[in-house]
């Protein structure tokens, strides 16, 4: 039986090595040539606690796990409770228990023709005297074998894993890798994949690559503030800013990481936080110091379940108001967003590009699921992505330099961009400050003074606009009759939908806000039915696209809260039911 | 670049034509000096030097320099100069800001920083009250000034700044008062040339919510350190910081491994 995709979970609580056993799965999938898609689902405790990790491996790129799991590794009943709401069996699911378990098979753990495969998961390894931790090795190995995955594969990628470990280190792994490869006495027939093409390709997560690519960028200051679930940023990007030269600073707060954002980049080092919804929060007086003084900065927001504390470990789309209007006063800025992993690199030359370019803040709003989502993905481009760099005040014949010059006004190709002059050059030495002031920088009251520079920062945006006006993807029949908005990670499950549903196009913008207005209207030209799919609970895109004019009382709102993502089971439904 | 190393700077060559918001009377306009001194006795190009301020009244100090500045938010001068240090280590960053700033909003950031050691000099003008909003208590308010005036949070005691600043690990501790611009223009200058953070405590007054008898008060009081101190003497320090709010001077140095500071800092130490 051949299949392109394998849907897999498994289920348990700290120390289970759930989340070890599917990363050794998705690293062999890599090895293997075959795609994947990772993704962890947690609860707020640190250690122990109930834990799942969601494997999808495909002979084609996926970006979304599968909904219906056709191997399930459970290793307690009493784990599968929290995950109720997210996991589905197939048909003919294949469920791994532990051989003590006798409780009864919780409900969502049935299935049509469920196969049963009782393990002694403790007396497997206590026979050859190898010690608990090993159990994720194992079990990894008895996964393989059920794939009918080739041993080496398997072997080679423990090798790899444990190479700064001892011999024994190593020897002891393997063992424990042997046992649970020939464990299974019976051939379990799960379907078999075949790679197109034997090629190793890598595994990431959409927080690492922000990380590179944001380097890749130009990116060479890094200020930030731990927080879940955007922390890996950080760590990533403290492992690679030194080798380019780069400076990172751990903050004692967001406003701390922001403002040392900005102090970096008034110094003309190109630089970025990375943060979650609260730190977003108390970043909101940095942003509109950044707009005012026309200093670039990145900020990314992995966005998790909000207000306040909300589900640290959930994704929701509920930033984006905040990422679009948040700060006294009116403050341009930029707002990108990735739908996807791979899709975090593009983003991330976009972000860097817009805010030296333009002199102004850039947030990318990323989410929960992209931002610890581990891909397989392919070599990714850098030729063609845009790489703007910041315009530094070159001299001008003696006159006195203006840090926000208005001399081309009245030249209808000027994007409002005023030339920088860095400290340390000399001749040009001014101060920058948030409080109002005329083009040499100098203190102003004037109402007439604060409108001119108003339309100064704003101009900015109409040009930039332009620019990005191409900035978003159609994925499926442009002519279908019903016509979908989506973004983030609700993008990337519409995408895998609409490929089975031929009457449906799928309308996903890289940038929202200046938002490719005219590609909107464009996309919904002629539509029978269109809907805007979110995952907040006002529908924050639908009443930000009414505001622009974009979309009219007959497009529907579908949305819910975040915490949970789409499964093409309850889009069916949603889309029966129509929105409101 | 030979000219620049062989033109000796005058105090005037780094002050800019605009002309300060500051009451007349203001301890600020000595502060101004002061930093236009210190720059000019170091000699330093002014635009290798950058000012980072904060909001209040004498946040406003670097709009009045002919160096780099940037006047930030209430109470985030120091992650800012902090960022700008780290990411451009060749350039002579120094902070400043009022009590508010760095006692009230932005206290958070000050322990942070002395942790950091960055190679900055941050100057806190101490007026012990809130000028830009007309005369509030500020953290360093005390309490028989707030009873006289009837301000709110009369039982409160004040912040006691160079205490803090030596409690939690500044290398560098001095506190002067902007009537004394010969003493102030020297400390900043050995803060510039300090190779780690410090801190300057200086008392300015203000004339229109303090009154000009607050001066005569300060002048009555203030007196060098006793002639045996050592301000490399912790047990000494910590005695003197606990009893005496009215010594002046540098009232803590610890020695530190320039070496450390390599690459990291522009001016020479003597």
């Amino acid at each position: 039986m051949t299949r392109n995709q394998l849907h897999l979970a498994l289920i348990g609580s700290g120390g289970d090595g759930v989340v070890a056993s599917a990363t050794m799965i998705m690293q062999t999938a890599a090895r293997m040539g075959l795609y994947g898609i990772m993704t962890q689902s947690y609860g707020p405790q640190i250690r122990g606690g109930e834990s799942a990790a969601y494997v999808s491996v495909s002979t084609d790129p996926i970006a979304v796990v599968g909904d219906h799991k056709d191997l399930v590794v459970c290793f307690r009943f009493s784990d599968v409770n929290p995950f109720r709401q997210e996991v589905a069996m197939a048909a003919d699911v294949t469920l791994l228990h532990p051989k003590e378990e006798q409780a009864d098979l919780p409900e969502v753990l049935k299935a049509k023709n469920l196969r049963r495969i009782p393990v002694p998961f403790q007396e497997l390894l206590a026979a050859e005297g190898l010690p608990e931790i090993a159990k994720n090795v194992m079990v990894f190995g008895i996964i393989l074998q059920a794939l009918g995955w080739q041993k080496k594969y398997g072997e080679d990628c423990i090798k790899d894993i444990f190479s700064r470990k001892s011999d024994a280190v190593i020897s002891a792994n393997l063992r424990a890798f042997d046992i649970g490869y020939h464990h299974l006495k019976e051939k379990i027939s799960l379907p078999t994949l075949s790679p197109k093409q034997v090629v190793k390709r890598e595994l990431i997560s959409g927080n690492e690559l922000c990380a590179r690519s944001a380097v890749d960028a130009g990116c060479r200051f890094f200020a930030g503030y731990p927080i879940t679930p955007s922390s890996e940023i950080m760590e990533t990007i403290y492992d690679l800013l030194p080798k380019v030269g780069g400076k990172l600073l751990q903050a004692e707060d967001e406003i701390a990481a922001i403002g040392m954002v900005l102090g970096a980049s008034f110094g003309g080092v190109p630089a970025m936080t990375a943060t979650s919804g609260p730190g977003l929060s108390l970043m909101t007086e940095m942003m509109g110091i950044s707009s005012m003084t026309e200093i670039p900065a990145v900020i990314v927001d992995c966005q998790r379940v909000g207000p306040s504390t909300g589900i640290p470990s959930r994704a929701e789309q509920s930033d984006l108001w905040h990422a679009l209007y948040a700060g006294h006063g009116d403050a341009p800025r930029a707002v990108l967003a990735p739908m996807d992993v791979p899709s975090c690199h593009r983003t991330m030359f976009q972000a860097f590009h817009l805010a030296e370019t333009y002199q102004l803040p850039v947030l990318v709003l990323s989410d929960a699921i992209i931002a610890q989502s581990q891909q397989i993905i392919d070599n990714l481009e850098t030729t063609g992505l845009p790489q703007g760099k910041r315009q530094t005040f070159q001299g001008n014949g003696g006159s006195p330099y203006l840090r926000f010059s208005l001399a081309h006004t009245n030249d209808p190709g000027w994007n409002g961009v005023s030339p920088i002059a860095l400290p340390g050059t000399p001749g040009t030495m001014h101060t920058i400050a948030g409080i109002e002031h005329n083009e040499m920088g100098k203190i102003s009251s004037d109402a007439k003074q604060h409108e001119i520079m108003n339309r100064k920062r704003f101009r900015k945006l109409d040009y930039l606009a332009e620019e990005t006006a191409s900035w978003f993807h159609i994925f499926g029949n442009p002519t279908a009759k019903h016509r979908v908005v989506a973004w983030g990670s609700v993008a990337s499950v519409l995408e895998r939908y609409v490929t089975t549903h031929k009457d449906m196009a799928l309308f996903v913008p890289e940038i929202l806000s200046p938002f490719p207005i005219a590609a909107l209207q464009d996309f919904l030209a002629g539509a029978r039915r269109s809907s805007i799919v979110e995952q907040n609970f006002q529908g924050q895109l639908y009443h930000y696209l009414r505001s622009l004019g974009t979309i009219d009382g007959k497009t529907e709102k579908i949305c819910r809260s975040g915490g949970l993502a789409f499964s093409n089971d309850e889009l069916d439904r949603l889309f029966q039911e129509g929105g409101a | 670049m030979n000219d620049l190393n062989t033109i000796q700077r005058k105090p005037t060559d780094y002050r800019n034509e605009y002309k300060p918001v500051w009451c007349t009377g203001c301890g600020d306009y000595a502060v101004l000096k002061s930093f236009t001194r210190a720059f000019a006795k170091l000699n330093i190009p002014n635009e290798r030097i950058a000012v980072v301020s904060g909001i209040g009244c004498s946040s406003r100090l670097p709009g009045y320099l002919d160096t780099y500045g940037f006047n930030t938010l209430h109470g985030r001068a120091l992650p800012i100069a902090q960022g700008l240090k780290a990411a451009r280590p060749d350039l002579t960053v120094l902070a400043c800001g009022g009590d508010g700033d760095c006692f009230a909003i932005g206290t958070g950031h000050f322990p942070h920083a002395i942790r950091r050691n960055p190679d900055i000099t941050y100057v806190v003008m101490d007026n012990s009250i809130y000028g830009l909003t007309k005369g509030q208590a500020s953290p360093t308010t005390s309490r028989a000034f707030k009873e006289q005036k009837g301000l709110i949070g009369v039982e409160e005691p004040p912040v006691n700044p160079a205490y803090f600043a030596f409690s939690m690990g500044a290398p560098f501790v001095a506190r002067t008062h902007a009537g004394n611009m010969a003493e102030l223009s020297d400390l900043i200058a050995q803060g510039i040339q300090y190779p780690g953070f410090a801190f300057i405590h200086c008392l300015s007054v203000c004339v229109t919510y303090q009154g000009r008898g607050f001066q005569e008060e300060i002048d009555r009081h203030v007196h060098a350190t006793p002639a045996n101190y050592n301000p490399g003497d912790e047990r000494a320090v910590f005695d003197l910081l606990r009893s005496d709010p009215f010594a002046m001077g540098v009232l803590y140095k610890k020695p530190l491994d320039e070496a450390a500071f390599d690459g990291n800092r522009d001016v020479p130490v003597e």
